[in-house]
C-alpha cells in the first residue's frame, strides 16, 4: 500500500457514509472543520490504493464525523485516515472550459480513459491537464506592486484571455520579484511574489480555492474588488423571459414545475442563447440521460457568439444521481467557485444549476445521519440559510484592473407533485429575483416554454427600467394601463 | 407596455374562467374580444418553438418590433358584430403572426407577412 501521507487518524464508526474518526495519539494532527480526508479501507482488493475522499462535518474533541464522497462498502474502525490539513477545494486554472466534471471536480473523460466507463473509486485525478503547454504572456514587470487579485498575465484558453491572477487569499500587497513569458505547463512557476513579511511565493498558473467559501470575500473586504448593483438584464432570447419576466446579468432566478414540465429543455435553450460569455451546467442529482442529452449535443451545436463549438464556452459539473450522494451536495459548490472565477476575470457567466432540490435532498440525508433536528419535511432546520449562501455568491464584480464580471444563477427546484408549497421551493422563493414558474396544464397543451405568465414574477423590473427605457421603447416597463388611451375592449 | 399586457393576459384568464361556467355564449363580446386578444399573445409572443431555427431564438431588437407590434394590435379598437367575426380574425391573425416569427427578419417573406398582418387589421378599422 502506498500512502502519500501519514495516517493520522483511524475509522472509529461507519454509518453509510457519515464516518467518525479519531486522531491516533502521537502523530495526531489538528481537526478542522470542513477539511478533507482520505480514508483508506483496509479490505480493499483494488488493485491501486483507494483513497476514500471525505470531508469533516463535525468535530468533538479529538472525533469528527466526516462525510465520505464515495461508496463507503469495506470501510470498517480501525481503518487509517489522511488528514490533508487543506479544506474542500477545486483547481483554478486554463483548462477547465469545454471539460466535464463530476462533483469532486474529477474529468470524467480522464477517468474513463483510465478506468473504463464504470468509474470506481477512490482515485483521484488532477483537474487541469498537467502536460498542457499554455503559452505565458505576462502584464506585469518586476518590481511592480499588486494586491490579490491582481493580473500577472495571460494564456489563451479556447479563445478566450484567461487572465493569470495573484492568488486570492493573498493578504496586503506584493512585489513581483521575477516573472517570465514563455510555454508553460499549469504546475510550472511563472512569477514569483513577495509577499509583506518578507516571504517569497511561487505564481503557477493554477491555484486552489476552498469551494464553500465565496472567492471575492478578501477582495470585497480589503475593497479591492467591489460589488455591482445588477441593471442589465440577461438576454436569453426567449421572449417571455426577456419581456415579461427578466433575470438581471448577475442576478438569481429559479424554475421551479412539475416532472415533465420542460425545466430541463428550458434550461438547456437557456444556456445555448444567453448573451453570457461562459456557461457552467451543474446537474446535480438528476437521471445521467438528461446530461447525456447535454454532452453529446452542447459539442455539435456551433456557438451563436463565436463559431466555434458551444462546449468551447461550457463547464459542466455531472453528478447524477447514480452518484455519491455526498458529492451531489458539493458539485454546486464546485460549479459556484468555477463561475465565481471566470467573473473574477471580467467574463459574465451564467450558472445554471439542476436540480437544487435534489441537492437539498443530499442535505437532508446528511443531516439525517448526523442526528440534526429535522425541520419541516426532514430537511434541516438550516435548509432556508444554505439555499441563501448559495444564490448570494452570484452577483456582478467590479474588479480591481477596471473590468466587470457577472454571475447569474438560475437553479430548478423539482417540487414532488408539482406542490409550490414545499420547504425547497418556499426557501428558494424567497431567495431569488425572477421566478419562471412551469405549468403541468401549459405543458401538457404543448405550450412551450410552459412557464405560466400567471405565476411568474420578476422583482428586477424596476432596477432594469433604465436599460429597458434606453435600449427599448420609453415606456416599456411603465405601469401605463390608465393613462395610454388603451381601448376599454378589456377594462 | 409590458405590465398593461400583462393586465390583458389577467383579464384573458378571468374570462376563461368564465367562459368554463357561463359557455363562450354567456359571456358579452367585449370580454370575448379580450379573451381572444390574450390568447393571441400568448400563441404568438408567449409560445416559441424551439424545433425552428428562427422562432428558438427572437433578439432583443426583433422582441421589440414584434412586442410593439403586438401591443398596437391588441390595444385597437374593434367594432366586430359577433363573436364569430372576432374568432376569425383572431385565428387569422394567430396564423399570419406565426408564421411571421419563423421567418428571418429582413426577408421579403418577412415584410411580405408583416403587410398581410397590416392589412388583415385595417380592414377591421374600416
Amino acid at each position: 500500500m502506498k500512502l502519500d501521507k501519514i495516517p493520522t487518524a483511524r475509522v472509529v464508526a461507519v454509518q453509510d457514509d457519515i464516518v467518525s474518526i479519531e486522531t491516533i495519539a502521537g502523530v495526531s494532527q489538528p481537526l478542522i472543520k470542513n477539511e478533507l480526508i482520505y480514508i483508506i479501507p483496509g479490505s480493499s482488493e483494488a488493485k491501486y490504493t483507494e483513497r476514500l475522499k471525505a470531508e469533516i462535518l463535525r468535530i468533538y474533541g479529538k472525533t469528527a464525523d466526516a462525510q465520505v464522497f464515495e461508496n463507503t462498502v469495506g470501510v470498517g474502525v480501525g481503518d487509517l485516515v489522511e488528514q490533508s490539513g487543506e479544506l474542500l477545494s477545486v483547481e483554478l486554472g486554463p483548462g477547465l472550459l469545454g471539460q466535464v466534471y463530476d462533483g469532486l471536480q474529477n474529468p470524467l473523460d480522464e477517468l474513463a480513459n483510465e478506468y473504463g466507463y464504470f468509474l470506481p473509486r477512490g482515485v483521484d485525478f488532477p483537474a487541469l491537464d498537467v502536460n498542457f503547454q499554455w503559452s505565458f504572456v505576462p502584464v506585469v514587470q518586476v518590481g511592480a506592486l499588486l494586491r490579490a487579485g491582481s493580473v500577472i498575465g495571460t494564456v489563451q484558453e479556447r479563445g478566450f484571455t484567461h487572465k493569470i491572477m495573484v492568488p486570492f487569499n493573498t493578504v496586503g500587497s506584493v512585489t513581483v520579484t521575477w516573472i517570465q513569458a514563455g510555454v508553460v505547463t499549469v504546475n510550472d512557476a511563472v512569477a514569483k511574489i513577495k509577499l509583506e513579511n518578507g516571504q517569497e511565493n511561487t505564481v503557477t498558473l493554477k491555484q486552489n480555492w476552498p469551494v464553500r467559501r465565496a472567492l471575492s470575500t478578501n477582495m470585497l473586504k480589503e475593497r479591492i474588488a467591489t460589488r455591482e448593483y445588477p441593471v442589465v438584464p440577461l438576454i436569453t432570447q426567449l421572449r417571455l423571459i426577456d419581456t415579461f419576466f427578466p433575470i438581471a446579468k448577475g442576478g438569481t432566478g429559479c424554475i421551479p414545475g412539475p416532472f415533465g414540465a420542460g425545466k430541463t429543455v428550458l434550461q438547456n435553450l437557456i444556456s445555448k442563447n444567453s448573451d453570457v460569455d461562459i456557461v457552467i451546467i451543474v446537474a446535480c442529482g438528476e437521471r445521467a440521460g438528461e446530461i447525456v442529452e447535454t454532452i453529446t449535443e452542447f459539442p455539435q451545436l456551433v456557438d451563436p457568439k463565436g463559431g466555434g463549438s458551444l462546449m468551447d464556452r461550457t463547464i459542466i459539473i455531472c453528478n447524477t444521481s447514480s452518484m455519491p450522494v455526498a458529492a451531489r451536495e458539493a458539485s454546486i459548490y464546485t460549479g459556484i467557485t468555477l463561475g465565481e472565477y471566470y467573473r473574477q476575470m471580467g467574463f459574465n457567466v451564467l450558472l445554471i444549476a439542476d436540480s437544487t432540490s435534489r441537492w437539498a435532498q443530499a442535505m437532508r440525508e446528511t443531516s439525517g445521519r448526523l442526528e440534526e433536528i429535522p425541520g419541516e419535511e426532514a430537511f434541516p432546520a438550516y435548509l432556508d440559510s444554505a439555499i441563501k449562501t448559495i444564490y448570494e455568491r452570484a452577483g456582478v464584480i467590479l474588479n480591481s484592473d477596471g473590468s466587470t464580471g457577472s454571475l447569474t444563477m438560475i437553479g430548478t427546484v423539482s417540487p414532488a407533485g408539482g406542490n409550490f408549497d414545499e420547504p425547497v421551493t418556499q426557501a428558494t422563493l424567497g431567495t431569488v429575483k425572477t421566478f419562471l414558474g412551469l405549468s403541468a396544464d401549459r405543458a401538457y397543451k404543448r405550450f412551450y416554454p410552459a412557464v405560466d405568465p400567471l405565476i411568474s414574477w420578476s422583482r428586477y423590473i424596476s432596477q432594469l427600467t433604465d436599460w429597458y427605457e434606453k435600449n427599448l421603447d420609453q415606456g416599456w416597463t411603465a405601469d401605463d394601463a390608465k393613462n395610454a388611451g388603451i381601448t376599454e375592449a378589456w377594462r | 407596455m409590458m405590465q398593461r399586457m400583462q393586465e390583458l393576459l389577467k383579464r384573458g384568464d378571468d374570462v376563461y374562467q368564465m367562459i368554463q361556467v357561463a359557455g363562450e355564449e354567456g359571456i358579452t363580446l367585449k370580454d370575448f374580444i379580450s379573451y381572444q386578444a390574450a390568447k393571441f399573445i400568448d400563441m404568438v409572443y408567449l409560445q416559441q418553438d424551439a424545433y425552428d431555427e428562427i422562432d428558438v431564438a427572437t433578439p432583443i431588437m426583433r422582441q421589440k418590433e414584434s412586442f410593439r407590434k403586438i401591443v398596437e394590435l391588441v390595444s385597437a379598437n374593434y367594432r366586430f358584430t359577433d363573436q364569430q367575426q372576432a374568432l376569425d380574425y383572431f385565428t387569422r391573425l394567430t396564423g399570419l403572426f406565426k408564421n411571421l416569427n419563423y421567418a428571418p427578419a429582413g426577408t421579403p417573406e418577412y415584410s411580405g407577412l408583416l403587410l398581410k398582418i397590416n392589412q388583415l387589421f385595417q380592414d377591421t378599422q374600416k
